[in-house]
């Protein structure tokens, strides 16, 4: 008779549960020559030799996760505190999202 | 192999081609151009067949050197002319590692330097020619180089790529016919002649100029004119040069420097008279 391989749903939830949410953290500005130019900030980043054009909010994350790494979760709260918004499910997404942009330029990366 | 080694500005090239003619060509163009420093070059372009048989049998010519990028088509030995200037032009847009390059033309004038990026297309080669013999030094074609320290324009005077219409409204101005190289068509460009600067832009080559205006032209549309902001002047500078990204650092200082110091706009015009007044216009407000 064959075995079930089905999990039960608690065991799923438990493992699900325990999984840490991924930390960012940044070389900036450590490892950048930076410049605001037209209200942009034009950074240098010297390990990978890219230059980026970033405008708001991608300094201001920068800036967060310099200090201390942090989740996506805890950099939107830390971001809406900064600019006075409520920390909503938009702002996540929207967060989020400039995340993997900057992960995938090379100005985060996970630790 | 027949070889021509000669200056061009701070470059030394050594051409080399299995087919004579070409070389033969090379040398009237260059006429006049001073050979390597120390008589030695530091740059080897060439040309030659892709396969042994294309030397002789329906031949073509590929481009080679000390710098190459991999799968460029090989060009009818007719045009062999334009694929030695390529393989020229490739040397130094791969290896050039003492100054930044920016894809422009440029002309000289009391020390300071009208600096004409753009697409190929955008007129700046032949505003380059059409200043070039009004009162211009011609400083460079398709590459301007800027010194990394001094941040000046180090002059590379390549004769003019004109195209199409261009060649028929340069040889109405030039009267010496020994300047142009012979007229090539069917290029992927079109009908294409070499015109090599005047004489003073040669014996001045290693005069250098202060970056004083940048102007990017827009060919085939009314007279219009509007500033460049800095983000985008950087933008667009970078995005035309072959070697920013190699330099670094100090490409990223040294555009910083350009883009800080140097005044820019961009005007369109619908043919050769209203360009010339819209430069000329651009400079009385700047004082060039």
């Amino acid at each position: 008779m064959p075995r079930s391989r089905a999990v039960p749903p608690e065991i799923l939830r438990i493992t699900v549960s325990t999984v840490p949410p991924p930390l960012f953290t940044t070389d900036f500005p450590r490892l950048c020559l930076t410049r605001e130019v037209d209200g942009l900030l034009l950074v240098f980043h010297r390990p990978s030799g890219a230059t980026h054009f970033l405008e708001n909010p991608a300094p201001e994350m920068l800036d967060l996760i310099s200090g201390s790494p942090m989740t996506a979760e805890d950099l939107t709260d830390a971001l809406c505190e900064r600019f006075s918004l409520g920390a909503d499910a938009e702002a996540r997404t929207v967060i989020a999202a400039r995340l993997a942009e900057l992960l995938a330029v090379g100005l985060v990366r996970h630790c | 192999m027949y070889r021509f080694d000669v200056r061009i500005g701070h470059a030394g090239f050594r051409v080399g081609s299995p087919w004579r003619h070409p070389i033969d060509t090379l040398r009237r163009l260059y006429a006049g151009y001073p050979p390597p420093e120390g008589g030695g070059a530091t740059l080897t372009a060439r040309i030659a067949p892709p396969r042994p048989l294309r030397r002789w049998l329906r031949p073509q010519a590929a481009i080679a050197g000390d710098h190459c990028l991999p799968d460029v088509v090989p060009m009818a030995l007719r045009h062999a002319l334009l694929a030695l200037e390529m393989a020229m032009n490739m040397q130094v847009a791969l290896g050039e590692r003492r100054h930044l390059l920016i894809h422009a033309a440029a002309v000289e004038r009391g020390g300071k330097a009208l600096i004409l990026p753009g697409e190929s297309g955008s007129g700046k080669s032949t505003l380059a020619a059409l200043l070039g013999e009004a009162g211009w030094r011609v400083l460079a074609d398709e590459f301007v180089l800027i010194d990394l320290a001094t941040l000046r324009v180090r002059p590379f005077p390549r004769p003019i790529s004109l195209k199409n219409d261009a060649i028929v409204e340069m040889q109405a101005r030039v009267a010496d016919e020994s300047r142009f190289g012979p007229l090539l068509t069917g290029t992927p460009k079109g009908a294409l002649r070499h015109l090599r600067p005047k004489a003073d832009a040669i014996a001045r080559m290693d005069e250098s100029a202060v970056p004083a205006l940048i102007l990017f032209p827009a060919f085939g549309f009314p007279s219009d004119s509007a500033g460049v902001s800095r983000s985008e002047l950087f933008a667009r500078l970078t995005e035309g040069s072959t070697n920013y990204i190699a330099l670094g650092q100090r490409g990223f200082e040294t555009m910083l420097r350009i883009v800080d110091t140097t005044p820019a706009a961009r005007f369109a015009y619908p043919d050769s008279a209203a360009g010339l007044a819209i430069v000329d216009q651009f400079c009385s407000e700047i004082g060039l």
